[in-house]
């Protein structure tokens, strides 16, 4: 597997206590391609994805990762071993300037080359001295995905990567997400299918914490006829 | 580098002037605000950094104390020797304590140091009277000898030393809090812990050095008021002063430098002065503590900070990125 697929998860199942999230989800990520997961409110897709990233333990099934296993393991060993994870509600840490909050990431990874940061976002070199909480949420974005690509991961789980940003920002993220994807795989998830259609290879529909449809076809996926399985 | 040598002047400067206060107020009024904020800045750190109140503050004092004041009675005659013993105390019981309480959040982790607070009362009061003579104490008056360079059983020497080595816990903790990366993380950890996770941190590693660092300030001052005052008895322990370091950390201004030393200064002032008139002085803290918090929740220091921040911006140049680039 190793060689085909970065992630391979495999009849997954997730429950918030008693309420079962997540139904026997299988699905793969190959390396440096750009997947999406869609679905409406409440189908899963953020818990999938927690589940993935080891911040919610499965009930059952498995996650391997660049042939390890996931499940049971602590988050911080998952972020460390190059699989990244950027929660959707764009909090970047506040009382820190934007160097600091990078200069964290380097720390845990070890890797100092931000010049790789300000070739996807060259506003975060000017920014650099402006604390977390004067960021607006484009820029809070940048630095959350400028963060997590410090170490070099080899998989990056965005979830909702374009809500509450200006249009002219999703653009520059569509760019962004293209040009990662060159040393990385990316999964999102989300419901904005336009941005979905212009970065997505690979689209899985979500609902109801299973996956319903696989889409591979690039004519389906541009004209976002997948729309009919959410 | 201009920054690093000022916040460091900045310390000199105000360690220099509260020493040479000796001239217009009692040295033993100083030298008890000195060791005081020692204490007070592990549990401000505590608070401010990390979101960790903790109740059981007396307990961590107690134990630096009692290392000093058992070593003292016992084996030796060398007050730095009995500090140094002191703050290994404290280092132990911290490290071993701090396994299972930075495991808790919140509510849980400030009563458990209530709850080890008590213990520890119990434990110097009843369970070791026989080494610790209980509520009596073990009176250390003639037991040490005095010491070549800085002599500390002279109270000119006591309050020398307090003030050397408040300043250096300064030094240190301005280190921690403003340039290195475990402060940041600290303070990462009091923000979104789950966030710190993501980047790669165990973040339980960090909150249980973080405990073993604050609570070993407060062991420090515990070594250092036992031989300032050559005693020391259970009452150190008392949970009834569980609220002092607390009220102190945030009257000063929880997580700020200085926050410590202006909450202690003005916290023995009032304990000193006011008790002459008033019988129930602690009603006057009570009484600045809510309008400090009123008035922003963000202590003396904190909000002096805030208006400062406010001022020195709106007397500065925009920068380029707000008004070319703007927001986004």
């Amino acid at each position: 597997m190793g060689t085909a697929n970065i992630v391979e998860v495999k009849n997954l199942n997730s429950a918030y206590g008693q309420s079962k999230v997540i139904f026997d989800v299988s699905l793969q990520i190959k390396p440096k391609e750009r997947l999406s997961i869609v679905g409406r409110n409440g189908a899963g897709k953020t818990t999938l994805l927690k589940s993935i990233a080891s911040l919610l333990n499965p009930t059952s099934g498995s996650v391997v990762y660049d042939g390890i296993e996931l499940v049971g393991k602590p988050s911080y060993d998952v972020a460390r071993m190059g699989l990244k994870y950027i929660d959707q509600d764009k909090h970047v840490f506040l009382d820190l300037t934007v160097r600091e909050n990078l200069e964290l990431s380097s720390y845990a990874t070890g890797d100092y080359d931000w010049d790789k940061v300000f070739k996807h976002f060259p506003k975060l070199k000017i920014l650099i001295d402006r604390k977390g909480a004067f960021l607006s949420g484009g820029e809070r974005q940048m630095l959350m995905i400028g963060r997590a690509i410090l170490g070099d991961p080899k998989v990056l789980l965005i979830d909702e990567p374009t809500e509450g940003l200006a249009p002219s920002i999703v653009d520059d993220l569509v760019t962004t997400f293209h040009e990662l994807s060159k040393d990385c795989a990316i999964m999102t998830v989300g419901q904005n299918l336009s941005f979905v259609s212009r970065i997505a290879e690979r689209i899985y529909a979500m609902k109801e914490g299973k996956l319903v449809a696989e889409i591979t076809d690039e004519a389906k996926i541009k004209d976002n006829s997948y729309s009919c399985y959410l | 580098m201009k920054r690093y040598l000022n916040s460091w002047s900045t310390i000199i400067i105000v360690f220099t002037l509260l020493y040479f206060l000796k001239a217009f107020l009692p040295a033993a009024f100083l030298t008890e605000v000195a060791i005081y904020s020692i204490y007070a800045m592990g549990c401000s750190f505590l608070i401010g950094r990390l979101g960790l109140t903790s109740f059981g503050q007396p307990a961590f004092l107690a134990f630096g104390a009692y290392g000093a004041g058992i070593y003292l009675y016992y084996f030796g005659t060398n007050p730095f020797v009995a500090i140094l013993v002191g703050v290994l105390a404290s280092v132990v019981v911290n490290m071993l304590v701090g396994l299972f309480f930075v495991r808790l959040n919140s509510s849980y982790f400030t009563l458990c140091n209530q709850a080890f607070c008590v213990v520890t009362f119990f434990l110097f009061q009843k369970a070791l009277v026989k080494w610790t003579f209980g509520d009596n104490g073990l009176l250390l008056i003639s037991r040490m000898d005095p010491t070549p360079v800085i002599d500390l059983t002279s109270p000119k020497g006591i309050y020398l030393f307090a003030f050397i080595v408040a300043a250096l816990v300064w030094f240190f903790y301005n280190y921690l809090m403003k340039r290195s990366v475990f402060g940041a993380t600290c303070l990462c950890v009091k923000d979104n812990e789950q966030k710190l996770r993501f980047l790669g941190y165990k973040t339980y590693n960090i909150k249980w050095l973080a405990f073993v660092i604050a609570n070993t300030t407060a062991g420090l001052a515990g070594a250092l008021y036992t031989v300032y005052f050559c005693m020391v008895n259970a009452n150190i322990a008392s949970v009834s002063s569980a609220s002092e370091a607390v009220a102190i950390s945030m009257l000063g201004g929880a997580g700020t430098l200085f926050g410590p030393l202006v909450g202690t200064f003005i916290f023995i002032g009032l304990k000193d002065i006011a008790s002459q008139f008033i019988r129930h002085w602690e009603v006057l803290v009570g009484l600045l503590l809510i309008v400090v918090m009123l008035a922003g929740q963000k202590g003396i220091v904190g909000s002096l900070e805030g208006y400062l921040a406010k001022y020195t911006a709106k007397k500065s140049e925009p920068t380029p990125a707000l008004t070319q680039e703007g927001g986004v």
